[in-house]
């Protein structure tokens, strides 16, 4: 008898009118760890019946494997799983390409539309120190982000928006805050945050409790609506009505 | 399922791109297939000829390959004026062994006042004299030009500072080469869009387009997510397409590379098949992956460097599996393989042919394994022992063609260069060689490219034959067809069982054979299930298995030849390292429907079989 019962979710949009969810039976397998993880049970689906999926790396650094578990966005090599039923389906709000493979290209054209080139007012020549506890705990950590955009699909302002609203997205920002941090760079990346809507961000924290990088990405876009707020950057009311 | 719809898919996958040349459209199909019906070769003329849709691109340089090479050869020929367009495979910062974003080491020359030639001399000694020297000099030198630090700090990276005083850490360490982490080729691969290079990710090469004038002149591929067909036309063409590592791993599980599905030989497998001959195909640079929990690949992260104190490595009785180390004059990566390799042979390796690590040494110096640790534990609440069996797994390979000069131009393919890490994948200093190679190729390609008014004429009738073979597998129902996973995975299997780093001849030649087999009696059965176009991975598959079989067969042959260790190819048959006899070449190349392999003489121009036999220490599996 399978240990798994792994519902999953099926749509060519080449030939297929609407998705559909197909229930397959998969074996428990693991090793002394005792952990068996989503994208094990995904190539067991495989085996059975031809899947459109995509992974690499089986150790959450490729970004390739991004979906929802039982609705939870996340990489599928690294979401442990138990026995019993499971749903698999692409990250919500995105173009699906094949069954679990989504376009993500939309929400990465918004990560080029950030430019986080270092601006200074001579040419670069040099790096310069960074402290500790900054390089090891934050930017370090900003360099992880594998632009999964599990972000992009629970943030709610972007899944009210669209790509198109005011706010760039969660790590969009994360490249502006990576250049705020860094005391290299010379423009006025608060500034750049504020235009880019960091104040329609309401640090809901959800884009936090799914961050593979584990990048405190509200807590990050928090301190910095606190110093735009102190610099008297927050954007007012409207002082006129503009018909 | 209210998110998804028809019009979401028309958006997310649209049939070609809008600056598309769309030639072919269905009235004009009915030539080519008439001309087939009479048994005749067909002669394609032109797009239209084809008998298919295809969307035509134009371009001064095509590069083939979004890595590190592709993306900073694209890079380079864009700011010398000429127009660049990349073909990836994957999607983009996140394809091929690049595309893992390890934390990659930034292993550079840009903070010493090397010109190049000091670098050169430690990658000859790294690479165990396998070196073509002549083009390894100009690479390292423009390694140096590249200023691939700033490159990095520039593009939105923040490299590697030291613990202590916080400053980066290629500053004041000895030596050419520094290597900081922090080159992370998602950020790369936004600033080359971020510039304004067209990118085409998800689309497969089939072939590189060599003219009647034997002059490469763009390439045929097809688009992943919808299985339409392009054919690129460029002045030059950029071969950046990585490794085959991929020939070592199946369905990523167990006994797997540490590398990525792309990388499977698509280059080297075009290369051959235009009579490019390939050296040091045997070469198989290696690194270490913790084996528990089942579930994950968790790389060491270049092991054999990373681990400063080799005395934590031990076999399975806790023995230091490096207690030959005061007899050997520097530890390399090689040297380290071939020790570890030699725990293995005399049965003292772990139950799944690894060494035992003692990360309490290692947790708070390495900044790869640092984090590896804690995301085991936070991701899947594993926590790992003090003592972590980690297994050998082949991440690169070292093969390349000969001959090209100071300019990565190949010989055999006017206007083909090529882009790779080679040899110097050693030591986990693979940037080095490719960024260093990008760098050149970006240059020279691009020079080429300006002194060509012309776009050179597409030899269509070439195109026609890839594309009707590539569709031809995807609508095949062979009798007991052999699903195309299952077939790369008896590929796969069939090279891991004699061709793994430990060899020996009956090995060898057994994989040889099995190989030989599937490609006679399996092949011609690939089947691809589903009939899609639409992001078909059984039929990428399909298209795959000929490279793997390709390099697997080029390899074995290799492998053959050389009667030593050296490297991690390490011969139980020859277990011996030899200076004296081997400092050669093994050269590959496929004609007329054929291998053949030899040896021969390595030219040492700069750094001399002397000063190779004195520096490189025979640490063979015996010594």
């Amino acid at each position: 008898m399978a240990d798994i019962t792994a519902k999953v979710f099926k749509y060519d949009p080449s030939v297929d009118d609407a998705p559909t969810f197909v229930t397959y039976e998969v074996d428990w397998v693991d090793d002394e760890s005792g952990i068996m993880s989503a994208l094990q049970v995904l190539h067991a689906v495989n085996e059975q019946e031809q899947l459109g999926y995509d992974w690499c790396c089986h150790s959450g650094l490729c970004n390739r494997c991004s979906m929802r578990v039982d609705g939870k966005a996340g990489l599928a090599c690294w979401t442990p799983i138990e026995p019993g039923e499971h749903t698999f389906e692409p990250l919500a709000g995105f173009p699906v390409i094949r069954d679990l493979v989504v376009d993500k290209s939309d929400a990465y054209d918004k990560l080029v539309s950030v430019d986080v080139s270092i601006k200074t007012s001579s040419p670069m020549t040099t790096a310069k120190a960074i402290d500790f506890d900054l390089y090891w705990n934050t930017l370090e950590r900003l360099n992880m982000c594998r632009e999964c955009m599990c972000c992009y699909s629970v943030c709610p302002k972007i899944q009210e928006e669209g790509l198109g609203g005011r706010f760039v997205g969660p790590t969009a920002m994360m490249g502006i805050a990576q250049r705020y941090l860094d005391t290299e760079d010379e423009s006025d990346r608060l500034a750049q945050s504020v235009y880019a809507g960091i104040f329609e961000c309401d640090l809901c924290g959800e884009c936090n409790k799914v961050c593979p990088a584990y990048i405190g990405i509200a807590d990050i876009i928090a301190k910095m609506q606190e110093d735009a707020e102190a610099r008297g950057l927050k954007p007012g009311e409207t002082p006129y009505e503009l018909y | 399922m209210g998110e998804v719809s028809r019009r979401d898919f028309l958006k997310g996958a649209g049939l070609v791109g809008a600056s598309a040349a769309v030639a072919g459209l269905a009235g004009c199909s009915g030539s080519a297939s008439a001309n087939s019906d009479k048994g005749a070769t067909v002669a394609a003329e032109s797009a239209a000829d084809l008998g298919r849709d295809v969307a035509v691109f134009e371009t001064d340089v095509l590069i083939i390959g979004g890595g590190v090479s592709g993306l900073t050869a694209a890079r380079k020929a864009a700011s010398e004026g000429q127009s660049v367009l990349i073909v990836d495979k994957g999607p983009i910062g996140h394809s091929g062994t690049s595309g893992i974003n390890w934390g990659h080491d930034l292993a550079t020359n840009d903070w010493s006042a090397d010109d190049g030639s000091e670098s050169l001399a430690l990658w000859v000694i790294l690479a165990e004299g396998m070196s073509d020297q002549v083009y390894d000099l100009a690479m390292c030198q423009a390694l140096k030009r590249s200023r691939a630090s700033l490159v990095a700090e520039q593009s939105g990276m923040i490299l590697q500072r030291d613990d202590i005083t916080g400053e980066p850490l290629g500053l004041n360490v000895p030596g050419p080469i520094t290597s900081p982490h922090g080159f992370f080729v998602r950020y790369y691969a936004q600033h080359c869009k971020r510039a304004g290079i067209p990118i085409h990710e998800r689309t497969m090469v089939l072939d590189i387009l060599v003219n009647d004038e034997g002059v490469a002149s763009g390439a045929v591929a097809l688009d992943l997510r919808n299985g339409t067909a392009r054919v690129y036309r460029a002045k030059t063409t950029v071969l950046a397409t990585g490794n085959y590592s991929w020939i070592a791993g199946w369905n990523g599980i167990k006994p797997c590379s540490i590398s990525s599905p792309e990388n499977t030989g698509d280059g080297h497998r075009m290369l051959l098949e235009h009579g490019v001959a390939l050296r040091d195909m045997e070469q198989l640079p290696c690194d270490f992956v913790q084996w528990t929990p089942l579930a994950t690949r968790q790389g060491m992260g270049a092991m054999g460097c990373s681990i400063v104190n080799y005395q934590s490595v031990y076999d399975k009785d806790l023995n230091p599996v490096t207690a030959d180390l005061e007899k050997v004059a520097g530890v390399t990566n090689s040297s380290f393989m071939r020790m570890v390799a030699r725990t293995l042979v005399n049965g003292k390796g772990t139950e799944n042919g690894g060494v035992l690590i003692d990360i309490s040494d290692v947790e708070h110096d390495d900044r790869y394994y640092r984090r590896c640790a804690e995301n085991l534990s936070r991701a899947l609440g594993y926590e790992s022992p003090q003592h972590v069996e980690a297994c050998p797994e082949q991440w690169e390979t070292a093969a390349r063609p000969f001959d090209m000069g100071n300019t990565g131009e190949v010989a055999e393919v006017p206007s083909l260069f090529y882009a790779a890490v080679g040899a110097g994948a050693w030591y986990g200093l693979g940037f080095w060689g490719a960024y260093g190679s990008g760098y050149l190729a970006g240059e020279s390609s691009a020079a080429k490219a300006a002194s060509i008014s012309e776009i050179p004429s597409v030899p269509w009738e070439k195109a026609k034959v890839a594309l009707d073979e590539a569709y031809a597998v995807l609508e095949a129902e062979p009798e007991n067809g052999i699903r195309a996973s299952e077939l790369m995975k008896s590929v796969q299997i069939a090279y891991y069982d004699g061709l793994s780093f430990i060899r020996d001849e009956a090995g060898i030649q057994a994989t040889l054979d099995e190989i030989n087999r599937i490609e006679a009696e399996d092949l011609p059965k690939v089947f691809v299930p589903s009939k899609s176009k639409c992001f078909n991975t059984e039929w990428r598959k399909a298209l795959e298995i000929k490279s793997l079989i390709k390099c697997a067969k080029g390899t074995g042959n290799a492998a053959l030849l050389r009667k030593e260790t050296r490297g991690a190819h390490c011969r139980t048959d020859y277990p011996k390292m030899d200076n004296a006899n081997w400092l050669v070449a093994t050269k590959v190349r496929f004609s007329e429907g054929a291998f053949q392999a030899e040896i021969v003489d390595n030219d040492m121009p700069y750094i001399g079989k002397d000063i190779i036999t004195a520096s490189v220490f025979e640490s063979g599996l015996e010594f």
